[in-house]
């Protein structure tokens, strides 16, 4: 009798649990469930032609981790702003970073609802747009619906993100020179063992083998790096006056700070470049030196963990590095500095296509959808309240127009995945590091703006080698950049060549090239 | 007439059976679900697929996604790669899970045996992310191992460098985490022997080494055939999840450790393509169906009984 009630029980747990899993198949989002129909009787897109009468949920998905009150913040912006001037309920969805790479495409094969979703040269931009995922937004539709959008972002901005003459994302609204290396160093290492102190790439070098020389007493790796982030080759290329053609795409030319466009004769395929040859042979002396541990090709930890938690003597990177530095000292693992070894050298920004939000084709009512995210940008508040959340709650702007945090600030800090709708006008953190003021107003005087900005690179036409040579790149880039290959990386540059051209990439540069000279020759 | 009459056999034969068909019925759902249906996903390897058009409006390509494998000649490295480490891992896993199975069965202290099969048991359920980090923490050039080494005396030692050993290092590393759940399986098939054999042998004064070979061994031929077969159905689909996770980007280890599976993923992690993620798929699918194919037939020639179908 007891075993068989056993079995019952057994059998209702388990169909209890497969009820419950079949149930997670179906999704109710936490704005639907609030859903009320608003007559919209004022606002900025009141009374101009827009049939705002049926209640609709937007749904945007973007990157990164959601915020711990991020329900808080979209409730306010659904209760107070969303609701009464566009009957709309926003939806925020969030791709892990950890795995939005393989969820990003099937999010838009797939049936899911996906209204807005964040885009950006580097995040399917290109491959989304060829297989029609996105809707194209022509000048009327720009004008119509995203009129803010429209008047206030700079032309460049459009260029940029144009694909073929067509837009097919809203751009940000300030770009900032993500793409230009600095380094953050140990300053308490350099005073206590008179290192030398890394103001030149010759002098990181320095720097980083002297280092190695004190690791046993130290205990800190001179360079702590991964297989996961090339940390050095933007800083060499800088250190080479190399430049890119056009963000995204390998294609290099030496710039020596002219602005001029190259020629076309000078445009080289980094890794078929004596740039990446010498490259490469630098990163296995490097190696040789014990710059970094042998068995970094198969580390996946984070370098700006490595940092922060002073194992690492150095961090290169963007600006992150002011964030990386002040974590580290904030634990009291030591004094950092912040070092531009490349201080003459002029500097682009990033693209306005590194972060953009584009419109899906699925989306059922795209005029709302570009209301909605015009309306994001449009309205300073509620961008604010988008980016850092509640005012008064997670942060506060101060008298002179700067923004300081507060003690909730941690449940939703500043700009952590809105990075697409950030504004021109977007407020600075009060408390600043110095340091870091200086080195932007230095990057902004020395802009870097080519004459070739706006032209984009469109490899449809030879997707297969395409995919081919980036096969081959990530096969080999890593391991060249931690300088794994010793004697033998001469030898190894010529046989990662002969793939790169096994798999075709003569014929991807010459499409390159041939593009270049038709927006050129246009221009 | 015929018909009819065959057509009423068919209903009664439905309504004798029909707490069985029931019983049956989720199987085979699953199947057409699952397996059937998606099939069809099949005419995307050779459309260039549009999101907007969708899968049947989407224009045919020919051929043009399976170019992107063969454009370097590399797939034909990669396919042997892949089908050497999966036959090794099968015959590898074999040994050791019929034996470790034997091994388990013939000890007779129930805590001990017990206890035994959860430690093989637990590497089953750590993933190979966790595997990879615990791999760098004891072999490599910061690990365990080499603070040992030089403890002693005996120089400093990362497996990382040591490229010629990497072969042997999955394999093994590979037995380790699967072979307590492989045991499970032919423990099982143990259980079922009669013990009636095992008392007459003993009776007539069989050793165990001597039960094992002429009782044990045999009983579990029929289940030993089923499992290799059905392991040789995915013999060109690679352990994705082991080797990109292993090996990684370390470019030395991958030119004897790269598979199929991984250097798709390289491919169009970078710039996927629905189309030729597709041709990938199905490139796959096509050769191990055709080795299953001969592998049963070969085995229907030995011993008929043994066939999968």
């Amino acid at each position: 009798m007891k075993k068989n009630q056993w079995k019952r029980i057994a059998a209702l747990a388990l169909a209890a649990v497969t009820t419950v899993s079949m149930v997670g198949c179906g999704k109710k989002t936490q704005a639907s469930k609030t859903a009320k129909n608003y007559q919209v009787k004022s606002g900025p897109y009141y009374d101009k032609g827009f049939d705002l009468k049926d209640h609709e949920t937007i749904t945007m998905y973007v990157l990164g981790d959601r915020p711990k009150d991020m329900d808080e913040v979209l409730k306010k912006a659904n209760d107070e702003y969303f609701g009464p001037n566009l009957n709309v309920d926003l939806d925020v969805e969030f791709l892990n970073w950890s795995d939005y790479q393989t969820k990003y495409p099937l999010l838009l094969s797939g049936g899911e609802k996906v209204d807005l979703i964040y885009t950006a040269s580097w995040c399917f931009m290109n491959e989304e747009i060829s297989a029609g995922a996105f809707k194209e937004l022509d000048k009327d539709f720009l004008k119509t619906y995203m009129p803010y959008t429209y008047d206030t972002l700079p032309s460049q901005a459009w260029d940029q993100i144009s694909v073929g003459g067509k837009v097919y994302a809203a751009p940000k609204g300030k770009v900032s020179f993500t793409n230009y290396s600095m380094l953050a160093a140990r300053e308490d290492l350099i005073e206590k063992y008179n290192l030398t102190k890394p103001t030149s790439w010759d002098n990181f070098k320095s720097y980083l083998t002297d280092l190695a020389k004190v690791q046993s007493e130290t205990g800190v790796t001179p360079l702590n790096t991964n297989a996961n982030r090339e940390q050095l080759l933007t800083m060499y290329e800088q250190s080479q006056q190399v430049q890119n053609v056009t963000e995204g795409h390998d294609f290099i030319y030496h710039a020596n700070n002219s602005e001029d466009a190259p020629a076309v004769d000078g445009i080289e395929y980094l890794y078929m470049s004596d740039v990446f040859e010498n490259y490469a042979k630098e990163m296995a002396e490097l190696a040789n030196k014990g710059a970094w541990s042998s068995d970094a090709i198969n580390d996946t930890t984070d370098p700006q963990s490595y940092f922060e938690n002073g194992t690492s003597g150095a961090f290169v990177w963007n600006g992150t590095i002011f964030a990386a530095g002040k974590n580290m000292e904030d634990a009291g693992n030591g004094k950092y500095e912040a070092y531009d070894v490349t201080s003459d050298v002029k500097r682009a920004t990033g693209s306005y296509a590194t972060d953009a939000t584009a419109i899906t084709t699925k989306c059922q009512d795209p005029e709302r959808a570009a209301l909605t995210l015009d309306y994001m940008k449009s309205d300073v508040d509620l961008n604010r309240l988008l980016l850092g959340g509640i005012e008064g709650k997670h942060w506060k702007l101060e008298k002179d127009g700067t923004r300081s945090t507060l003690d909730d600030a941690e449940k939703y800090s500043w700009n952590s995945w809105a990075w697409a709708l950030n504004r021109q006008d977007e407020p600075d953190e009060s408390t600043l590091d110095p340091r870091q003021i200086a080195a932007e107003k230095h990057n902004c005087e020395m802009e870097f703006v080519p004459e070739q900005t706006g032209f984009t690179f469109d490899p449809s036409s030879v997707q297969d080698k395409y995919s081919a040579v980036s096969a081959v790149i990530d096969e080999y880039r890593q391991s060249f950049a931690l300088g794994i290959y010793g004697d033998a990386t001469v030898d190894k540059v010529k046989e990662f060549r002969e793939q790169l051209k096994s798999a075709g990439i003569e014929d991807v540069t010459k499409v390159f090239k041939s593009q270049y000279e038709a927006y050129m020759s246009a221009k | 007439m015929l018909m009819v009459a065959k057509g009423k056999e068919l209903v009664k034969n439905i309504k004798r059976y029909r707490v069985l068909l029931a019983m049956l019925l989720p199987t085979i759902v699953y199947v057409i679900v699952f397996a059937y249906i998606p099939m069809g996903g099949i005419v995307l390897a050779f459309k260039n697929y549009n999101y907007n058009l969708g899968i049947l409006e989407s224009p045919w390509c020919g051929l043009d996604n399976f170019r992107f494998l063969f454009v370097t000649n590399k797939i034909w490295k990669l396919t042997v790669n892949t089908l050497a480490y999966n036959i090794v891992f099968i015959l590898v896993g074999l040994v050791f899970e019929v034996g470790f199975a034997i091994m388990l069965s013939e000890i007779r202290n129930q805590v001990f045996k017990k206890f035994s099969q959860a430690f093989m048991f637990l590497p089953y359920f750590i993933s190979w992310v966790v595997v990879a980090t615990i791999m760098l923490n004891i072999f490599g050039s910061n690990g365990v191992l080499h603070h040992i080494l030089t403890y002693f005396g005996m120089g400093d030692y990362s497996i990382y460098r040591n490229t010629k050993l990497w072969p042997l290092v999955l394999v093994l590393v590979r037995a380790w985490k699967q072979t307590g759940y492989g045991t499970v399986v032919y423990l099982a098939v143990i259980t079922g022997i009669s013990q009636e054999l095992y008392e007459a042998a003993s009776m007539d004064g069989a050793t165990v080494w001597q039960k094992i070979r002429h009782i044990t061994l045999p009983s579990m031929k029929p289940t030993i055939f089923i499992m290799v077969l059905l392991a040789l159905g995915n013999v060109f689909r690679g352990d994705f999840g082991m080797f990109y996770q292993l090996v990684g980007s370390n470019q030395l280890l991958l030119d004897s450790s790269d598979i199929i599976d991984t250097y798709i993923y390289r491919m169009l992690t970078t710039s996927p393509n629905t189309g030729m993620t597709a041709a990938a798929g199905l490139y796959q699918s096509i050769l191990c169906f055709v080795c299953i194919m001969i592998a049963n037939r070969v085995v229907k020639k030995v011993d008929p009984d043994y066939t999968l179908f």
